[in-house]
């Protein structure tokens, strides 16, 4: 589902270069679970954009659900993503003036998806995800734990063939970051494929595959025993 | 999708109430002030207009020169020109002479004067078709005595009866039948009039000749040109026809005479003659205020870019999460134009709602009449329509193309370094608004400071406790001395100290001009204006001798005497005031001899350089026409006023007891100029107000984007105050920048404006540097309060940003 072949992504300001990724050759199959794990700034979350057709690389390339994409245009990466692609974030990013039966809504508003299929698919979600008492609430009134729920909700509801998580657990408290993370394992199991980005060597247990990042690069990629008996 | 927009919108209208708030009200007075000009403008420029021929309609007008350029400009024509035109060029259609006639009318017991009544020809009401809903026009007006009134004089003679075949007689000496009532001439129009009387009494009543005369004017002349006729070939054919009927005369006196045509519809906003019906409207000012209408909508606008743009800042997460969810751009760029549009639309339904409600306010305070359909007007609604299509362009493209333009793996992350494009837009508009409202301040300033200096100046006569009233027109054979018994009776009063008679006082334009007047012994012809005065009348206001002496009893040769003023005997080539003394003047083929030079005064406003004026010595008026003036000595004027009628009517029976109070009337001429500050001061406020609107949205902007350096700066050491100062600082340079270009274009503009007043105040330095200082103080006041959050914000606050 995901190929890059020495990906590259370079930030250039007046007088300084960076090199945020390097010679990044990562794929990932359908239906896997990959965490990607590093310190701070050794480029995890511009690899994350990347992948998530957010940002496009300086050099290299991305083939992604059979497209070469490194040389998308915003509308195009746009429109490759609205289709495939469902986004987690850590700070959940809800839009504050929309309930959470609107805020799961969004993405399905933006496919045209028609109105009696979208409250359909929506509330599916919702009682998946034990959301339907909250419907008519607005984000500041949830906590973390149910926000990102939400967040995870609005990810799902289009069905998209990729889950982009941004650490997901990085605002939770253990017991809400627990609770995601059996979200998305469950989604996992049921078929999705997932890309995490995460801090917590407890989590990054629950992927089949670790990738590691330095500086940049990818320095190791661990299997799970788990997942490889 | 529209739902989910228009819940958005909502929701971060009521979230965000305050910049909601400034949105819509910086908005909603940039409309209204903008539709509140127009009005005014279009109300001008409708003047005429609404004539069915109005392309091709125009006005002849009449115009003298002496031999050294000096030239009387009338607004009317010479009799003679009109009869001749009728006869001598098809291209002329119809051609209609009017001759306004002020004088007592009466019905009963009804008795007023009446200013606005015309002889007319019948082919005038061929050119101008006005609606008739009762009578026989316009055929009835060929025939003698018959008068055709307007509604509202029906009302006044003729309450509850039919005004039809009721009788008028105009100054006790003719008898007019009323043949037909008129509608109300409607504001709109340069030349309103309530009574016309038939033509042919008009040479009844100065007899036949009166017509002949080329050197005359007063008859005013309206020619419908056929549609296929070309005015200005047909305007170079009048010469000819002047030098065929008059050359010969022109010559010998060394006078020149030119016909002109002016368009009617041009007439209300151009023309400024001598003998207009009333003073008409000024091009310059309209064109004036179509541009600063123009800028205050456009400073509202600016404003809406700024604090859209700078509110982007609080959206950019939203906009990431949405091109997140699968929004494209033109998803979001619709969206935020449907923002726009709903912003637009509330503030448009707001300014709609505050024209209704200051309507009557502002056509009262500008003389804008009611009938005036605001509602009903094409241009209002296709201003509002324009106002509105152009303020989501204009204002809302900018912060559309920037907020749809947010790259989410940025945004998302709390980074805001994008947002940070477009400071320079903005300080631009935060400038360009700071200039207007410095200019607009300036101006305000300036006409306040000139008005006050022109009330201020010595007009060289005295107008304080002066009563005047309208000598009666009609009079019996024994007037002079009834006159005499009057004033005499008059003066037993202790409250009345003096009292005199004159043709014209001051502060009214002198009606009377006449050309031909020279020195003996030269050939040097001028116009003067001749002002017809008793004994007392110099001592009543106060004039001031420079040489000679006044009309006095013992000189029974005075009927044959002049006073002339300073400019008068200027205008006649004497040296000096003395040098005028005992010489003669050639007056209409009469020999005067001068008895005194009096000091020049101001006629009428101070705007206006002194004219020449020659006073002769008439004691009873000329013809009917003259005003009686009381010098009172009390401040109880109520029974003065009563127990002075009483006396009139008791003399003058047959005449309306009109008066004003020369201060008064005097005062009136400011008026123009006063409502001209009075819209300046109102506009510049307004856009002071939006202006600081705009500067509240920036100061906002600039304190959320320094949140970070603020608290570095803090955690470094640096004391509240210290940081105020330099928050402050960015703005006061931005005043100061804007300052210095709004000084020299004021300047320029004020000194323009200032070159047509005769005596104009000087341009002293408060003049710009009040507005400065107001400018300032407002900026000061309105980012001050958040500059104070900002600056004294616990630290950790604003570094947990990162």
């Amino acid at each position: 589902m995901i190929q890059t072949k020495n990906l590259k992504k370079i930030y250039t300001t007046e007088e300084v270069e960076t090199s945020a990724l390097n010679q990044i050759n990562l794929s990932v199959k359908e239906g896997e679970f990959v965490a990607v794990m590093g310190p701070s700034g050794c480029g995890k979350s511009t690899l994350l954009n990347i992948l998530g057709l957010l940002d496009n690389p300086s050099e290299g390339e991305y083939h992604f659900v059979g497209h070469e994409v490194s040389k998308f245009s915003e509308r195009q990466r746009a429109h490759l993503r609205k289709a495939n692609i469902g986004f987690v974030f850590q700070s959940f990013n809800l839009i504050d003036e929309l309930t959470v039966f609107e805020n799961i809504e969004l993405p399905l508003l933006y496919l045209k998806v028609g109105s009696g299929e979208r409250k359909k698919k929506v509330l599916e979600v919702m009682e998946r995800m034990q959301l339907i008492p909250r419907k008519n609430h607005f984000p500041q009134q949830l906590s973390g734990g149910q926000q990102q729920r939400v967040a995870v909700a609005r990810a799902l509801v289009a069905r998209p063939k990729l889950i982009l998580a941004d650490e997901p657990t990085g605002n939770l408290d253990s017991a809400n970051g627990d609770e995601v993370m059996n979200l998305l394992s469950q989604l996992h199991s049921e078929g999705t494929t997932i890309v995490m980005v995460t801090h917590s060597p407890a989590y990054s247990e629950f992927a089949q595959r670790v990738v590691h990042l330095f500086d940049g690069h990818i320095v190791t990629e661990n299997f799970n025993q788990k997942f490889h008996v | 999708m529209i739902k989910n927009y228009l819940l958005t919108t909502l929701r971060n209208l009521k979230k965000t109430k305050l910049f909601a708030l400034i949105n819509v009200l910086g908005l909603t007075l940039g409309m209204t002030a903008c539709l509140f000009i127009l009005y005014f403008v279009n109300y001008e420029k409708s003047y005429d207009r609404f004539h069915e021929n109005s392309e091709r309609i125009y006005r002849l007008r009449y115009e003298r020169s002496d031999q050294d350029g000096q030239a009387v400009r009338f607004a009317s024509c010479c009799p003679p020109a009109g009869l001749r035109i009728r006869k001598l060029y098809p291209e002329v259609e119809k051609i209609a002479r009017l001759f306004r006639y002020r004088a007592s009318v009466s019905h009963a017991g009804n008795r007023f004067i009446e200013e606005r009544m015309y002889f007319a020809e019948a082919d005038f009401l061929e050119i101008f078709k006005y609606e008739f809903i009762a009578g026989d026009a316009p055929d009835g007006i060929k025939q003698p005595n018959r008068a055709f009134i307007s509604q509202a004089t029906a009302g006044k003679y003729f309450a509850g009866k039919n005004p039809i075949g009721q009788i008028l007689a105009v100054d006790k000496k003719a008898d007019y039948q009323v043949a037909g009532v008129f509608k109300d001439v409607p504001p709109n129009s340069h030349l309103k009039f309530d009574i016309l009387l038939s033509y042919p009494n008009l040479l009844d009543l100065y007899g036949k000749d009166v017509e002949d005369s080329w050197g005359d004017s007063g008859w005013f002349t309206y020619l419908l040109l056929k549609p296929q006729a070309d005015p200005l070939a047909f305007e170079k054919k009048l010469p000819a026809l002047v030098d065929a009927e008059f050359g010969k005369v022109l010559r010998a006196y060394k006078l020149t005479c030119d016909l002109k045509l002016q368009p009617l519809k041009d007439i209300h906003l151009t023309s400024d003659f001598q003998q207009e019906y009333e003073v008409n409207g000024d091009l310059d000012t309209v064109n004036f205020l179509k541009v600063i209408a123009l800028f205050i909508i456009a400073i509202a606008w600016a404003n809406y870019t700024n604090l859209s743009t700078a509110r982007s800042l609080t959206r950019a997460k939203e906009v990431g999460i949405r091109k997140v969810a699968g929004a494209s751009r033109g998803q979001l760029m619709a969206q935020f134009i449907l923002e726009t549009v709903l912003i637009n639309l509330l503030a448009m339904a707001l300014a709609l709602a505050a024209v209704k409600l200051f309507l009557p306010l502002f056509g009262q305070m500008t003389g804008t009449p009611m009938a005036y359909r605001i509602w009903s007007q094409q241009w209002f609604w296709l201003t509002v329509l324009a106002m509105f299509l152009g303020g989501i362009f204009l204002s809302g493209l900018y912060p559309v193309l920037v907020l749809s333009s947010f790259q989410p793996a940025i945004v998302l992350k709390g980074k805001l370094a994008n947002a940070a494009r477009g400071m320079n837009l903005r300080k631009f508009l935060v400038i360009f608004q700071f200039v207007m409202a410095l200019g607009l301040l300036i101006c305000t300033f300036t006409v306040f400071r000139q008005i006050s200096f022109m009330k201020k100046q010595d007009l060289g006569f005295s107008m304080e406790n002066k009563l005047v009233i309208r000598a009666p027109r009609v009079r019996s054979a024994s007037f002079a001395s009834e006159l005499q018994t009057f004033k005499q009776q008059l003066l037993k009063n202790a409250k009345i100290s003096d009292f005199c008679v004159g043709t014209d006082v001051p502060g009214r334009q002198v009606w009377w001009d006449a050309g031909g007047i020279r020195r003996v012994g030269t050939d040097d012809n001028k116009n003067y204006q001749i002002v017809g005065i008793d004994y007392d009348y110099v001592k009543v206001f106060g004039l001031k001798l420079v040489a000679g002496r006044n009309f006095a009893r013992e000189y029974p040769a005075d009927a044959k005497a002049l006073i002339l003023n300073e400019t008068a005997a200027k205008w006649l080539g004497f040296q000096s005031p003395a040098a005028a003394i005992g010489q003669r003047v050639i007056y209409w083929d009469d020999t005067f001899e001068v008895v005194g030079v009096l000091a020049d005064h101001h006629q009428q406003s101070v705007k206006q350089a002194c004219e020449p004026h020659i006073f002769r010595f008439l004691p009873e008026g000329r013809d009917v026409r003259g005003w009686f003036v009381l010098k009172l000595n009390t401040q109880d004027m109520g029974s003065t006023l009563q127990g002075i009628r009483q006396l009139f009517d008791e003399f003058f029976p047959d005449n309306p007891f009109e008066y004003f109070f020369l201060d008064d009337y005097y005062n009136q001429q400011y008026k123009a100029d006063e409502l001209f500050g009075e819209v300046f001061a109102i506009f510049s406020f307004l856009a002071v107000i939006v202006t600081s609107l705009g500067i509240l949205g920036l100061s906002f902007f600039m304190a959320l984007q320094r949140t970070k350096e603020i608290g570095i700066r803090k955690v470094l050491g640096a004391s509240v105050l210290r940081i105020l100062l330099l928050l402050a600082k960015d703005f006061m340079k931005l005043v100061f920048i804007s300052f210095a270009i709004a000084l020299p274009l004021s300047y320029l503009f004020i000194s323009q404006w200032l070159q047509s007043f005769a005596l104009r105040t000087d341009l002293a330095a408060g003049l710009f540097l009040y507005p400065l200082a107001i400018v300032s103080l407002v900026t000061i006041a309105t980012i001050g309060s958040h500059i104070i959050k900002a600056a004294m914000a616990n630290p950790v606050e604003s570094l947990r940003f990162e």
